[in-house]
């Protein structure tokens, strides 16, 4: 297949895929870490890179009815979370776009 | 092997030829007035009179009268063309007024006429002045000034120089037959596909078509290597051209030459980014993303030192002047020699590749699109500019004479951008091979570095010349996508390493049979008995004796 072109982060605080260690997310795109998925803790963040999606489908979360994919590593083509597409109630708008990764399978580098 | 030759010879082909009257009017006039300058004035009386083709229209040649008649005032009255050639004209007519005036000896209105002419241009004036001042020898200064003696024969340059200065714009007695050609010229020099600007192919005739044949291109197989453990993504000759490094997806690597081979079974824990030989060619240094940089002796392929020092991975490695220069994701570029001693540390961002030229260090960025061109000094602390692009920039490569820098920005859309390093502007866009998301090396080649040369997703190579777009030659190198090109100035051969786990290296020269070498794996024993000698020295290749290596051409 050959080498897949990696895309990079500069700066400190990254959070990077544990498994092949690609660069994912950084601490500046954090907005809330209060979230749950199947493995337990999971972060929102603005943005990411690395990543593709899967299909869209419409699934009723703990906070209403919302459409997402899922979120999978490019490195080892792994799902490590969801981004958000629409969301149907009016309070939760404020994550369409963006993205949630699960902290089981990330891992932090260049933390100071 | 596809071969776009003649795309040119194409193209003239294809061009109509206009034979409607006008045209041939317009043909013989331009014949009259290149045979007029050269010269030939019987010939150019014969010609008007069989062909009752006038090369001068009345108007012109109630001009060339004026001229002929020295009626100057009327001249500048007729003609009237933009400022600056209307100031040229006067110039030149007053000039001639001049010569005139003094030769009737009347050197009143002839000072004052100079006054004038010496606003305009004072170096002429000056050699002007010595005719009435010096009453030096007048044919020396008529020399001087490139202007015949006999009064005639001036007016008569006068009006050919005026003429040419309202079609060309400037002075020298050129014909539109001349100018035609030289346009033309430089029309096929652009379509040339293969044009190269060396000094063998200046005699240009006019009689055939400019067309320079396609032999710089190397697309004869000389040598395949097969039997690879996995996809090979870096393959790379070593400055001398005797060895070639090559790192496997399986992180393995190979040193390869032609009398022996060297496997090294999983030399890193992960993918390999990076491979340089020194300057001697005596040590091969790996990078990985196990954050490891490995030095091996080439001549043995044993690890004399490992490198731990960087606390992220290590993507690129670059060998200059005996000093080994590492980046990678740490955000520091550090400066080592070669026995792994830490030298000097630059702070950097995140580093994709490392590219030295005498003048400048070039750091190619991953995050940001960008190349950091920094003063090559021995401190490294002066920037002197950044190179900006609009999307990711995938690989890079330096030409051989150091002027011009390839882009490999095919995150989107597969092309590659030219920038030159003088003036660190972008030139060129190439574009027209394959790819989907995986890394495609570019490089330059052959003489001047008139070739930048790509891989493709599909399996061939693409040649681009620098000089002009077009895009000219195409060879099936592979069957599957190809990771890595090498391209050694010296040797003039060219190295593929593909997915298809097979090295191949290509040279301009035909090639009688294609030699197929067997890479050693521990596990196989190779089918080729010519080689069987070479596998038992293999097998326990860190105690073994090595014939020495002569000197001599030993290139693929």
């Amino acid at each position: 297949m050959g080498k897949i072109i990696l895309e990079y982060l500069d700066g400190n605080r990254i959070y990077v895929c544990t498994k092949c260690h690609i660069h994912l997310s950084n601490y500046e795109s954090i907005i809330s870490k209060n979230f749950r998925g199947g493995t337990g803790k999971a972060f929102l963040f603005e943005q990411g890179i690395n990543y593709h999606v899967g299909i869209p489908e419409d699934k009723d979360l703990m906070t209403g009815k919302h459409t997402v994919q899922d979120l999978i590593c490019n490195g080892c083509n792994q799902v490590i979370g969801w981004k958000y597409i629409k969301a149907y109630r009016e309070s939760e708008k404020y994550k369409e776009g963006k993205i949630i990764i699960e902290r089981h399978y990330i891992k932090r580098i260049k933390w100071n | 092997m596809q071969v776009y030759d003649n795309l040119a010879l194409q193209e003239v082909q294809s061009i109509s030829v206009d034979d409607s009257p006008d045209r041939l009017k317009e043909i013989i006039r331009m014949i009259l007035q290149e045979l007029n300058q050269m010269g030939y004035d019987d010939v150019c009386k014969i010609l008007e009179d069989e062909s009752q083709t006038k090369l001068d229209t009345t108007q012109i040649s109630e001009l060339k009268e004026s001229f002929l008649n020295g009626d100057y005032e009327n001249i500048l009255q007729q003609l009237d063309y933009s400022d600056i050639i209307n100031r040229k004209l006067q110039f030149e007519i007053q000039k001639q007024l001049y010569l005139e005036i003094v030769q009737q000896r009347n050197y009143e209105q002839a000072v004052n006429l100079l006054r004038q002419l010496s606003e305009y241009n004072e170096q002429e004036s000056q050699v002007l002045a010595k005719l009435i001042f010096l009453q030096e020898d007048a044919s020396q200064l008529y020399a001087q000034l490139g202007i015949p003696i006999d009064q005639k024969e001036q007016r008569l340059q006068l009006y050919q120089k005026s003429l040419n200065l309202l079609n060309f714009g400037d002075f020298s007695l050129q014909t539109q037959f001349d100018k035609v050609i030289d346009q033309a010229l430089e029309y096929q020099i652009k379509r040339c596909p293969y044009h190269n600007d060396s000094n063998e192919n200046k005699n240009y005739s006019l009689l055939i078509d400019h067309n320079c044949q396609s032999y710089q291109i190397p697309k004869n197989n000389s040598i395949l290597f097969q039997g690879f453990d996995d996809e090979v993504w870096i393959g790379k000759f070593s400055n001398s051209g005797i060895w070639i490094g090559c790192a496997t997806r399986k992180n393995s690597i190979y040193i390869i030459s032609k009398d022996y081979q060297y496997k090294i079974n999983k030399a890193h824990g992960m993918d390999i980014n990076s491979l340089v030989f020194s300057s001697d060619d005596k040590l091969l240094f790996s990078g990985s993303n196990d954050k490891k940089i490995n030095v091996y002796d080439v001549q043995t392929a044993q690890l004399k030192v490992t490198i731990n020092q960087h606390t992220n991975e290590v993507l690129c490695l670059a060998y200059f002047k005996n000093h080994l220069f590492s980046g990678g994701v740490d955000g520091w570029i550090g400066i080592w020699q070669d026995n792994g001693k830490l030298v000097n540390q630059i702070k950097s961002k995140v580093v994709k590749n490392i590219l030295l030229t005498d003048q400048y260090l070039l750091l190619h960025n991953a995050a940001i699109f960008s190349i950091t061109v920094i003063e090559n000094d021995f401190k490294f602390n002066k920037i002197i500019t950044h190179m900006e692009e609009q999307e990711l920039i995938v690989s890079s490569a330096v030409s051989q004479n150091q002027q011009f820098l390839v882009l490999n920005v095919s995150k989107e859309k597969p092309k590659l951008h030219l920038w030159s390093l003088k003036t660190f502007q972008k030139q060129h866009v190439f574009f027209g091979f394959q790819v989907k998301g995986i890394e495609l090396k570019c490089c330059f080649g052959s003489k001047k570095d008139n070739y930048v040369c790509v891989g493709s997703q599909d399996g061939k190579v693409y040649f681009f010349n620098k000089n002009n777009q077009l895009q000219q030659n195409i060879i099936n190198g592979h069957n599957q996508a190809i990771n890595f090109v090498d391209w050694h100035s010296q040797t003039a051969q060219l190295l593929t390493a593909s997915d298809d786990k097979t090295v191949k290296i290509w040279t301009q020269d035909q090639v009688v049979q294609q030699q197929i070498i067997n890479i050693i794996n521990e596990q196989e024993q190779p089918s080729n008995t010519q080689l069987s000698e070479i596998v038992e020295e293999q097998n326990d290749h860190e105690e073994e004796e090595y014939q020495q290596q002569s000197e001599g051409d030993q290139s693929f």
